[in-house]
């Protein structure tokens, strides 16, 4: 058995060899399947980034709990407070280590202009999180330079978002026009349409007039605590308030953020698939016409239509796993580039989404490459007596 | 018993009502080393005759053995199985591909043959020998002259060790000197290997290497020139 299929698959190879293509086409389809392998895995990343993000702070493990506002489900978009005192009545519940308060709000950033400088500055709008600096939950989940803020007067920003507008620990920002020092860069925070601005709770909450309110509560429970216990005695002690776990925090979070970008991301990827499954068709199209006279002694020696269908369909999707894998190597520098160089723009890859790129792409092109195969059953193998 | 009998074949070719009887009745039967020659000019079937003997073309009537087994009663699978073991070609241009070398070109019909790969490896190498191409075995045809093409396509055609080696115009396209080494070579290694040659020609050069000669004239074959 394996000896038949070692000699089939010699034959495939001979077969698939025979009929290979002109190199300019060939090159051009493995560098148009490489291209658009690139952009699927950036579309990939691109939206693994925007879950990073959301898992990196909604899902940090100090938080077993989120407590919201009635009808406020998500982080992103809320805009509902909670009545001024919730975390202490939380904070005194049984089962309950920390509580402590958020308030977020979307603020305007700007670099200070430099003395004399006409430009105008760029100017960010970000998810600012007022929280008790520089130690209690729900600060950011990973610092990449610099600092959490301690005090009045400080923030830490996203790091892509300090990119964009310019700056770094040590500058000046005004933030709603007023102006703070930047002491520590974010990592983790960004969430592609806005990224994270960290601040001290009570600077926040004074900067937006909102004394003694808060957005959420963040409940870090004591060890070996039942979550649903914990919950279930704060719905009973809040009435009204929505109380998360960790998880589905996360999955509302997710929700939200990919809720408008996912079709869009789906029909880009889509359509690049589309586009290398077209390359396939036409380069095997080509290699049917060009190659008549081949496959017609092919056919005459004694090879089926389905033997050389195969051995052109093998040939296409070796080509295809070809430009994957170039692709795929070109999404790698092009993610080491932009995080050296742009790290506005973040591009976290897993293994599973090249495996799952590539076995896509592979499909695509074996399908694509089936079409003209079947133009083989109009070639007669008495075109060889004639050739 | 014969590498190949044909009896009462009869073959029309094209569409109804402008057919026309490429074969009437043809009766042939060409014993192992024996290498018939075909003769007539163009357009008389005998390229129709070689097809048929292959089983690319199927008769309107009569019967074909190949190798001792009628074709009228094969599938089309079967068939394409049973040429690719018991038929060796040599086409008028060596129709070699043109994207592998020499010695790939003859272990792909060792392949489709199903032919053992070390065995097909062992023949491959021996047939280049014998034919004086063997300097040539990695080289791609293009490079090579057009009569070590065409002796490449004669180890091509036998490295199976095939019942029966059907050429058309095997010398059409070569010189005098390179269409007599290929004939040469053609006639004593399917003589040393068993293989019945069928050759279809204009070429009155071949005539010294035919153990019989026939012509065909209408779609009918005349006997009684060998």
């Amino acid at each position: 058995m394996k000896t038949g299929s070692r000699k089939g698959s010699g034959t495939l190879r001979l077969i698939g060899r025979a009929l290979r293509g002109r190199r300019a086409r060939t090159a051009l389809t493995v560098g148009g399947v490489a291209a658009t392998t690139l952009l699927v895995l950036v579309l990939v990343a691109a939206h693994r980034s925007l879950a990073r993000g959301v898992h990196a702070y909604a899902g940090q493990p100090g938080i077993d709990l989120w407590v919201a506002p009635a009808g406020t489900d998500n982080l992103i978009r809320s805009s509902g407070l909670l009545p001024a005192g919730t975390e202490r009545e939380i904070a005194a519940l049984p089962g309950v280590a920390e509580a402590d308060p958020l308030l977020r709000a979307f603020v305007t950033v700007e670099p200070a202009p430099p003395a004399g400088s006409g430009r105008a500055p760029a100017r960010l709008t970000l998810l600012a999180i007022g929280y008790a600096a520089p130690a209690r939950l729900g600060g950011p989940p990973e610092i990449a330079g610099g600092r959490a803020p301690e005090g009045a007067d400080e923030i830490a920003l996203d790091r892509a978002a300090a990119h964009r507008l310019g700056v770094a620990p040590g500058d000046s920002v005004r933030v709603n026009g007023r102006s703070v020092r930047v002491v520590g860069l974010s990592r983790g925070t960004n969430l592609l349409a806005t990224q994270f601005l960290f601040s001290d709770l009570a600077e926040t909450r004074a900067a937006l007039g909102l004394p003694g309110r808060s957005s959420f509560v963040a409940v870090r429970l004591a060890e070996n605590q039942d979550p649903g216990a914990v919950s279930a005695a704060i719905q009973a002690q809040l009435p009204g308030v929505g109380v998360f776990n960790r998880e589905t925090f996360v999955a509302n979070n997710l929700r939200e953020v990919a809720s408008g970008l996912l079709p869009m991301l789906a029909v880009i990827a889509t359509l690049g698939i589309a586009v290398a499954a077209v390359l396939v068709v036409l380069l095997v199209q080509g290699l049917v016409e060009d190659r008549r006279a081949e496959i017609a002694v092919l056919l005459a020696l004694g090879a089926g239509a389905a033997t050389v269908g195969a051995g052109l369909v093998a040939r296409a999707g070796l080509l295809v796993l070809a430009g994957a894998a170039a692709g795929g190597a070109l999404a790698l520098g092009l993610a080491r580039l932009l995080d050296s160089f742009l790290p506005s723009v973040e591009l976290t890859y897993a293994a599973g989404d090249f495996l799952l790129v590539l076995l896509l792409f592979l499909a695509a092109g074996v399908l694509a490459a089936a079409v003209p195969v079947v133009r083989l059953r109009r070639i007669d193998p008495l075109e060889a007596f004639r050739a | 018993m014969s590498a190949l009998e044909l009896r009462g074949v009869w073959k029309s070719r094209g569409r109804q009502p402008r057919a026309v009887a490429a074969l009437r009745g043809v009766s042939l039967a060409a014993a192992p080393g024996e290498l018939v020659l075909i003769e007539g000019p163009s357009g008389v079937g005998k390229t129709t005759l070689l097809a048929v003997a292959a089983g690319l073309l199927r008769p309107d009537a009569g019967e074909v053995l190949l190798a001792g087994r009628s074709l009228m009663a094969m599938g089309p699978a079967a068939k394409r199985t049973h040429r690719a073991r018991a038929v060796g070609f040599v086409f008028q241009r060596s129709n070699l591909l043109e994207a592998l070398t020499a010695r790939e070109n003859v272990l792909l019909m060792a392949a489709l043959a199903r032919m053992p790969r070390p065995e097909a490896e062992r023949e491959t190498g021996r047939l280049l020998e014998l034919l004086g191409v063997a300097h040539a075995a990695d080289r791609r045809p293009g490079t090579l002259s057009g009569g070590e093409e065409q002796r490449v396509a004669v180890a091509r055609a036998l490295v199976h060790r095939p019942a029966v080696v059907l050429a058309d115009e095997p010398t059409g396209s070569l010189d005098s000197a390179a269409g007599q080494a290929v004939a040469e070579s053609l006639q004593a290694l399917a003589r040393a290997r068993g293989a019945a040659v069928l050759v279809a020609t204009h070429d009155p050069r071949l005539a010294g290497f035919a153990t019989r000669r026939l012509r065909m004239l209408d779609g009918r074959l005349h006997d009684g020139m060998g």
